[in-house]
């Protein structure tokens, strides 16, 4: 049918064969959308994806455009405001692409929210690295659960790793870390040594991204006022933010693939190295360096009360009388020794 | 009493800078990291006051640098290059606060303009300010901006490895100033150290004052 399509259709196959709807036909999905799926070969509208009415995406995504009818953008929408945007706003009408694959949902936000940057500029700090490593709905849609994604990927080409296919060693750690309490600190690192083994040219290493945990949940915007500006929410140990942890890899059409991992891998002392890209403060603190403070706060305020004491006893108890000023200058150690 | 000008007025400027900027860092370093479980003031605050006073703790460093690179007072950091001489001061001073001022002896180590620290002092002083510091200033500066110094953060081993670093010297600091505190109590009186700190002048024995200063050539002849 593609094929009878691309006949007069030239320009929209072209666009539809680099889309993830195409990728996921190719990868053998059997309810891929090929051209009928969203148009009707008889019955065609001009403008259908245009209107909330007629979007076609809902027929296979219904939940999420619920979702985005009740968001923000969906009641702006509704109520006629045309630059509001619909699902092909963001993910294009025949190059169905997920902006959610690296820094695409940001990109696809700042498009039309131009000043965003230098509105959170203005109470934000280091507000570059917030859009790169916290996705726009964690804060925006407020009530939705969030997840940490450790995006493995390629340092030399800064590209997302491909699933790796027939490294039987990456799916039995995978496989492992999905049943029950998932991927650990020990069993990441391994698996970043593993990649690193397959004779790929640049070290496999990982990039975080706080995610929110449904493509559902990404579309309940909701106004500017209503978005999370405090900073505790993520910046305090036991923030709902870290509590759910996932290391994903790139799959077809890069559609993120997500294995579960144990949420002790942000506060592992052996993720230094594993997960160095990826750090909020007091948020994922190494629980170990939590343990050196301590003693180091015991041995500060302790040593010397301890040394206070053994001097007071020492003058109270058994150093009798106390003793003249030395009259001669000691350098020595002879000269320490007490005048008969 | 004879008195000893140990701490010229820059050092002395410099030190309480110093003193207040660290006790400042440390407080807030602590409401940054432990939110929920300090709550003096708000996150985006504590952030604002650490950066800023870090700013000011490194321009003193600069003055601290200055100073010394610019007076012969540099010969109090100059570090002792006789292992032997070294390591038996070092023992001395040790067994001193260990064992000698339970006992009531006297301390072995009396300062001079150009020798105004004990070996112990001299290390951790050396220590702190030509490895320590400029350490937690350069990662201090590199968490300050981490967008702008993101190829130093990966070429040091990406930012959980700098931010380690940050935290581990400021463990270390939280263990270290109640302790240098507490040292500086240990003079002829417990304020003593302090006064010298507001005075310049550390007051010594008079006959050992005039011994020292013979010893070390600028005292009057025998």
């Amino acid at each position: 049918m593609v094929q009878v399509c691309h006949t007069c259709h030239d320009d929209k196959f072209k666009q539809w064969d680099t889309s993830v709807h195409a990728a996921l036909v190719t990868n053998g999905n059997p309810t891929a959308p090929i051209c009928t799926s969203c148009h009707s070969p008889h019955t065609m509208i001009k403008g259908a994806a245009a209107a909330m009415d007629t979007v076609p995406c809902k027929t296979c995504h219904g939940a999420i455009f619920i979702a985005y009818a009740t968001s923000v953008h969906g009641v702006l929408r509704t109520s006629g405001v045309a630059q509001a945007p619909l699902c092909f706003s963001c993910h294009g009408a025949h190059d169905v692409r997920v902006p959610s694959a690296g820094a695409g949902r940001r990109d696809v936000c700042l498009g039309c929210h131009t000043e965003a940057l230098d509105s959170h500029r203005a109470w934000l700090p280091n507000v570059d690295l917030h859009f790169g490593v916290v996705s726009c709905p964690v804060c925006h849609s407020p009530l939705a659960k969030r997840v940490v994604d450790l995006i493995l990927y390629d340092s030399a080409t800064q590209k997302e790793t491909r699933q790796p296919v027939g490294i039987p060693r990456f799916k039995s750690l995978t496989s492992s870390a999905t049943t029950r309490p998932g991927l650990d600190p020990t069993t990441l690192m391994t698996l970043l040594s593993t990649l690193d083994s397959q004779g790929v040219e640049g070290k496999t290493a990982i990039r975080g991204r706080l995610e929110v945990s449904t493509g559902i949940e990404d579309h309940e915007l909701t106004i500017a006022t209503q978005a999370i500006s405090n900073c505790d929410s993520c910046h305090q140990e036991g923030s709902a933010a870290f509590q759910s942890v996932v290391v994903s890899v790139a799959g077809p059409a890069g559609i993120p693939i997500r294995y579960d991992a144990n949420k002790e891998v942000l506060s592992s002392a052996l993720s230094i190295d594993s997960i160095g890209g990826f750090y909020a403060i007091g948020g994922t603190r190494i629980t170990f360096l939590d343990v050196l403070l301590v003693l180091a706060l015991l041995g500060g305020i302790g040593g010397p009360s301890a040394h206070l004491a053994a001097r007071w006893t020492f003058r109270r108890f058994l150093n009798g009388p106390p003793r003249e000023p030395p009259r001669e200058p000691l350098h020595d150690p002879p000269h320490w020794q007490p005048k008969g | 009493m004879h008195r000893i000008y140990l701490h010229p007025l820059a050092v002395r400027i410099w030190h309480w800078i110093n003193a207040a900027a660290c006790v400042m860092m440390l407080l807030t370093g602590a409401q940054i990291r432990y939110v929920g479980v300090i709550n003096v003031a708000p996150f985006r605050i504590a952030v604002t006051l650490h950066n800023w006073t870090g700013f000011v703790l490194i321009a003193n460093f600069f003055l601290w640098l200055g100073f010394y690179l610019c007076s012969d007072r540099i010969r109090v950091y100059h570090a002792d290059l006789n292992p032997m001489t070294y390591f038996r001061g070092s023992l001395m001073q040790a067994v001193y606060y260990g064992y000698g001022i339970l006992k009531g002896l006297p301390n072995p180590f009396h300062p001079s303009v150009y020798r105004k620290f004990n070996p112990l002092q001299a290390m951790t002083y050396q220590m702190i300010m030509l490895l320590l510091l400029p350490i937690q200033c350069i990662t201090g500066i590199l968490l300050w901006d981490l967008t702008r110094f993101s190829g130093t953060v990966a070429m040091l081993g990406g930012l959980r490895v700098v931010d380690t670093v940050h935290v581990l010297i400021f463990i270390f600091f939280v263990f270290y100033i109640p302790a240098h505190i507490y040292l500086g109590t240990m003079g002829r009186t417990p304020i003593v150290h302090f006064k010298e700190m507001f005075t310049g002048y550390e007051e010594e024995d008079a006959e050992s004052a005039v011994a020292i200063e013979r010893r070390i050539g600028t005292g009057p002849a025998e």
